[in-house]
């Protein structure tokens, strides 16, 4: 498995698409199509902006902070498994009353469902490890997908979702280990 | 969306406090140039020259609230003391040393104990033989050839190799103890300490008799440590944190080792690596405590020092092994910097009643053993090369 690739599938289990849709689903359901599709753009903008500020901003952080990448990932790797057991509760469960229209593309679905603590700790976890460029990148295709599911899928996918969110999120609590365990082995 | 906003970010909040409290706090490797490791370096001799009697031994362990001699001694460590010595005047060519070591030397060939061609340190108190001893005193014999290029006691050296052979089992172990009741090796004991001791003393006799067959003991341990130790030995954790084994694996660096030294040597740096890093978190403080545990003291600092700075050689000669050299260098150069900024200094020992008893040690709870100097000696003169071709390197 090549490094990009192993990268988005972490991140596509760290931003877990169908575990965002089942959480966005419910507010979308009152909103028109083109209200979504314009949530869902923004939502997507919004969380692209912070990825990239976090992998830009990776390597300072950690130097403010004085820790070292290995350590650092083992942090990261506590929040990755503990984000996939939290995702393994019935989704939406967390968010509250959440407004309508566009305003829904920053909250909840930009910030926490796209950008949330799993995906952006491990995107400033691995830009500080690996290439900060490989690492927006590997970001992409799991943002795209939870947003085009966002703006698009109907609701009979919701049970198709409901299947795949939590083996995304369990295998997400398997990722969080391996991360601590590589970051308590490394030098 | 402002009040989902607002919740979502302080739970971020509360979380990231909570993971800054736990698991990451800053890691703080104080600075310290070559130049600086080495006075550190000196001072630890001088407090083991001033902490040694006039039989050779050397004050064992110290309070110094209360200015008190705890008692106690150990052979083994006073062999590991006594090869400190030698060592520093090994790696920095100052023979200031040589005197007090040579002393602490004459202690240990006052008691050897001879049998078939083979010679052990037993010790005043007689007793069964204890592998450790005889390894470390082998050890320091070495260290004090390379000193010096004296060649008058390298039968001797012999004798106490021929000694660790009869401790050596088939499968490359040892066994740690030989027990004068029945004229054997007693079966039943191993030493986590001695068998990586033994190890890294024959592996220098090879360096000096280099057609006498040592190598092949040195390579039969070390594969023994590199595949079957941790699981035979019981060991919960592996690789059991061992310096000694690193000595070893450094002086075979241009043997060279096979694939599965080099996985061992790999596995010793990431678990070395591991511990200077947690100990750079720990703090003098109740919540360091609690979480992260205890400051090591000087003696376990100083072993995971040693072994980095062994696993730095390493690394800088065997290809296999270098891209760890980097994270090695700087991992050794921050356990060197964490044993300079703990050393008691000429200034905070003043404030003790006996002054020259606290200064250039280290104190746990206000008490020192005599080997958290020969640890942080060791590790912070062989650390010095690494940190002078560090700053080169950036030049």
């Amino acid at each position: 498995m090549t490094d990009y690739l192993r990268l988005a599938v972490v991140f596509l289990l760290a931003v877990n698409p169908a575990f965002v849709f089942l959480s966005y689903l419910p507010p979308a359901n009152g909103s028109s199509p083109r209200a979504r599709v314009t949530a869902a753009a923004l939502g997507l903008a919004l969380a692209t902006g912070l990825y990239a500020a976090a992998v830009l901003g990776s390597s300072p952080l950690l130097d403010f902070l004085e820790v070292e990448p290995e350590t650092f990932r083992v942090a990261a790797g506590v929040v990755l498994a503990t984000m996939g057991a939290r995702a393994l509760l019935p989704a939406s469960s967390a968010l509250g009353d959440v407004p309508s229209g566009w305003r829904a593309g920053i909250y909840p679905l930009a910030i926490p469902l796209l950008a949330g603590p799993a995906g952006l700790v491990a995107a400033l976890s691995y830009a500080a490890d690996e290439s900060a460029g490989l690492t927006f990148v590997a970001t992409l295709p799991a943002l795209g997908a939870a947003a085009a599911l966002s703006a698009w899928a109907p609701s009979r996918w919701r049970p198709a979702c409901a299947m795949a969110a939590p083996l995304a999120a369990a295998l997400l609590v398997a990722a969080g280990a391996g991360l601590i365990v590589t970051g308590v082995r490394d030098i | 969306m402002w009040r989902g906003l607002l919740l979502t970010f302080s739970f971020w909040g509360i979380g990231a406090v909570v993971l800054r409290a736990t698991l990451i706090p800053p890691q703080v490797c104080p600075t310290v140039t070559a130049e600086a490791a080495l006075a550190s370096a000196d001072e630890a001799a001088l407090w083991i020259e001033r902490a040694q009697r006039p039989d050779g031994t050397y004050l064992y362990e110290y309070q110094a609230p209360d200015d008190i001699d705890l008692g106690g001694y150990n052979i083994v460590r006073h062999a590991g003391v006594t090869m400190s010595l030698y060592q520093r005047a090994a790696e920095t060519g100052d023979l200031r040393d040589l005197p007090a070591a040579d002393r602490g030397l004459a202690w240990m060939t006052a008691s050897l104990y001879r049998r078939d061609g083979w010679a052990a340190f037993q010790g005043p108190a007689g007793g069964d033989l204890q592998l450790g001893a005889s390894a470390l005193m082998l050890a320091a014999l070495e260290q004090r050839r390379i000193a010096t290029s004296d060649t008058s006691h390298d039968d001797l050296m012999r004798e106490l190799g021929r000694f660790l052979i009869v401790m050596q089992q088939p499968g490359g172990a040892f066994l740690a103890s030989w027990r004068l009741a029945t004229a054997q090796p007693d079966p039943a004991l191993r030493s986590k300490y001695a068998t990586g001791e033994a190890f890294w003393a024959l592996t220098l006799l090879h360096r000096f008799f280099p057609g006498e067959g040592w190598d092949r003991p040195a390579r039969a341990v070390a594969r023994y440590l590199s595949l079957y130790r941790d699981e035979a030995e019981g060991f919960d954790f592996p690789p059991w944190a061992d310096q000694w084994a690193a000595y070893g694996l450094a002086e075979m660096a241009s043997w060279p080792l096979d694939e599965d030294n080099v996985a061992y040597a790999r596995r010793l740096a990431e678990r070395f690596g591991f511990l200077v890093r947690v100990e750079s978190q720990r703090r003098q403080d109740w919540w360091s405590n609690l979480v992260h545990g205890r400051q090591a003291r000087a003696a376990g600092l100083g072993t995971w020092g040693e072994a980095l700075d062994s696993l730095h050689h390493l690394a800088s000669v065997d290809p296999r092994l270098a891209p760890l050299r980097e994270k090695l260098a700087e991992r050794a150069a921050c356990a060197a910097g964490l044993l300079a900024g703990r050393q008691v200094t000429e200034a905070r020992a003043a404030d003790y009643g006996s002054p020259e008893s606290v200064r250039g040690a280290w104190f746990t709870g206000g008490i020192t053993r005599m080997d958290d100097q020969q640890h942080a000696l060791s590790a912070l003169v062989r650390a010095a090369p690494i940190l002078a071709a560090t700053k080169e390197e950036r030049r």
